[in-house]
C-alpha cells in the first residue's frame, strides 16, 4: 500500500482537526498527532462543473424514473411464480394427464359459451356413480352362462326322533 | 406509444362487437358417445415381469409358516409309517394326500375359456368379444356424415340436458338392450365442426358443437338402427386411422394412454 495514499486517507478523518490543534498542543502520546501534513499533499486541482440544461435533467430523470418503474413491474409480475421445488412437482409423465383436465376444461367452457343452463346441468354430481363397483380384468375370461357348483351342504342339526 | 394507445381504445370498440356477432351465429349442439369396451383380460406378462412374479412366490412361501392342513398332512404320513411297521387299526383311511390328488385331478379337468375368441379368429370387427386383453371404441357411419367413421352422436333436443342427449343417441343407434354406464354428467371433450359454405348459408348454421361422453359397456346386445351405416369395435391404436385426423385429435384427448 502507498505510504501517500494511506496519509491521505487518515487525514481526512484524524489529521484535520490536528491542523488547527497543532498550535495550541506541541506534543502528544498519540502516534497519529505526530504525523504532520504539507498543504501541498491535501490539494488537488478544481473540477470544472459543466452546467447542465434543466429540461436535459428533467429528461434524465424520467428516464431513471422509468427505468424504476420498469423493474418493478418485472419483479410483480414474477412474484406470483414461486421458484419450482422438484420434489414437489408433478413427474412429467402424470403432467402429460393434464391434457385429460384440459379437454374437460375446454368441453365445460364451450358449454357454457352456449347455455348457461347446460352448463349448470353438466357440474352436478352424478349420484349413480356412487356405488359403482367395477370387476377388473381377469387371467382368464368369463364362462359364458356358468353355473357356479355351490358345493355339498351336509345338515349337522341334531334330530329329535 | 400512440399507436399502442389507439390499438387498446379500438380493442375497446371491438369487443363487444365480436361477441354479438358471436351470439348471432347459430350452431347446433351435438352430444356424442365415446363408448368403451374395457378389457376383461389382464395383459399378458412379459418374461422379466414372469420371473419378478415367481421369485416373489417363491420367498412368500419360503418364509410362510405351515398351515394345520399342512401339518395333518405330515401326519398323516407318519401314519403311513406305522401301517407299514403292522399296525392294523389304522388300515382303510383316507389320507390327506389322496384328497390333493383328488382336487389336483379335478382343477386339470376344468376347462376354462379360451382367451382367444371365435370373433377374434374370424377377425369379425362387429362383434366385441374380441381382443379381451385391450379397450375397444365402438365407430360408426352414419348415412348423413357420409363415408366418415365418427363416434356416435345426435342433435341436443329442447327440455334435456346434454347428458340426457347422450344417453338418448346411444339408444338410438344402438337400439334398447344395450346397456352402458355413462362416467359423468360432465362432458370430456369438445369439437367443432364447420358446415361447408353452401350448407352454412342454407341453413343459417355454422356448423356443430360436439360434447364427447364417456361410457363404458356393462352389457346386452347391440341392434344397429338406421341410422347406422355401419359400425364397428376397434382398439385404440385404429382409432387414429379411423377417424378424420382433427376429430381425431379432439378424441384422443380425453383418452388415456394404453401403454
Amino acid at each position: 500500500m502507498n505510504v501517500t495514499y494511506l496519509l491521505s486517507r487518515l487525514s481526512v478523518r484524524a489529521l484535520q482537526p490536528l491542523v488547527e490543534q497543532n498550535a495550541i498542543r506541541s506534543f502528544s502520546l498519540n502516534s497519529v498527532h505526530l504525523i504532520k501534513l504539507t498543504q501541498y499533499l491535501q490539494g488537488a486541482p478544481l473540477k470544472k462543473r459543466v452546467k447542465m440544461d434543466p429540461g436535459q435533467i428533467r429528461l434524465k430523470e424520467e428516464k431513471r424514473k422509468r427505468k424504476l418503474e420498469k423493474e418493478i413491474r418485472r419483479l410483480r409480475k414474477f412474484a406470483q411464480t414461486l421458484k419450482p421445488i422438484e420434489e414437489s412437482q408433478l413427474p412429467l409423465h402424470i403432467q402429460d394427464q393434464r391434457e385429460l383436465e384440459y379437454s374437460q376444461r375446454l368441453a365445460l367452457d364451450k358449454l357454457r359459451e352456449e347455455s348457461e343452463e347446460l352448463y349448470q346441468a353438466a357440474i352436478q354430481l352424478d349420484n349413480s356413480l356412487i356405488n359403482v363397483s367395477i370387476k377388473g380384468p381377469t387371467i382368464t375370461p368369463p364362462i359364458k352362462d356358468y353355473d357356479s357348483p355351490d358345493g355339498d351342504y351336509v345338515n349337522t342339526s341334531f334330530k329329535w326322533d | 406509444m400512440l399507436r399502442r394507445v389507439s390499438s387498446k381504445v379500438y380493442n375497446l370498440h371491438s369487443r363487444p362487437k365480436s361477441t354479438s356477432a358471436a351470439a348471432r351465429e347459430k350452431w347446433n349442439l351435438v352430444s356424442s358417445v365415446c363408448l368403451q369396451r374395457k378389457p376383461v383380460l389382464m395383459k399378458e406378462m412379459t418374461e422379466f415381469e414372469k420371473q419378478v412374479q415367481n421369485l416373489l412366490h417363491q420367498i412368500e412361501e419360503e418364509k410362510s409358516w405351515k398351515n394345520d392342513w399342512e401339518l395333518a398332512a405330515e401326519k398323516d404320513l407318519q401314519e403311513m409309517e406305522q401301517i407299514k411297521g403292522g399296525d392294523a387299526t389304522k388300515v382303510g383311511r383316507k389320507l390327506r394326500r389322496d384328497w390333493e390328488d383328488e382336487w389336483k385331478a379335478e382343477l386339470k379337468a376344468f376347462k376354462v375359456q379360451p382367451c382367444i375368441t371365435k370373433a377374434d379368429q374370424k377377425n369379425d370387427i362387429k362383434s366385441w368379444d374380441r381382443l379381451l386383453d385391450s379397450t375397444l371404441f365402438l365407430v360408426i357411419q352414419q348415412t348423413e356424415s357420409g363415408n366418415r367413421w365418427v363416434l356416435p352422436h345426435g342433435q341436443h333436443a329442447e327440455g334435456e340436458t346434454m347428458r340426457e342427449t347422450a344417453e338418448r343417441v346411444l339408444k338410438e343407434s344402438c337400439g334398447e338392450l344395450l346397456s352402458a354406464k355413462f362416467y359423468s354428467n360432465a362432458p370430456c371433450g369438445f369439437f367443432k365442426y364447420k358446415y361447408p359454405k353452401a350448407i352454412r348459408e342454407k341453413l343459417g348454421i355454422e356448423g356443430d358443437k360436439v360434447f364427447f361422453y364417456k361410457a363404458y359397456l356393462t352389457g346386452g346386445e347391440l341392434k344397429p338402427s338406421s341410422i347406422l351405416k355401419d359400425f364397428k369395435w376397434i382398439p385404440r391404436k385404429d382409432l387414429k386411422t379411423t377417424l378424420p385426423p382433427e376429430y381425431c385429435r379432439s378424441v384422443e384427448m380425453f383418452l388415456i394412454d394404453e401403454d
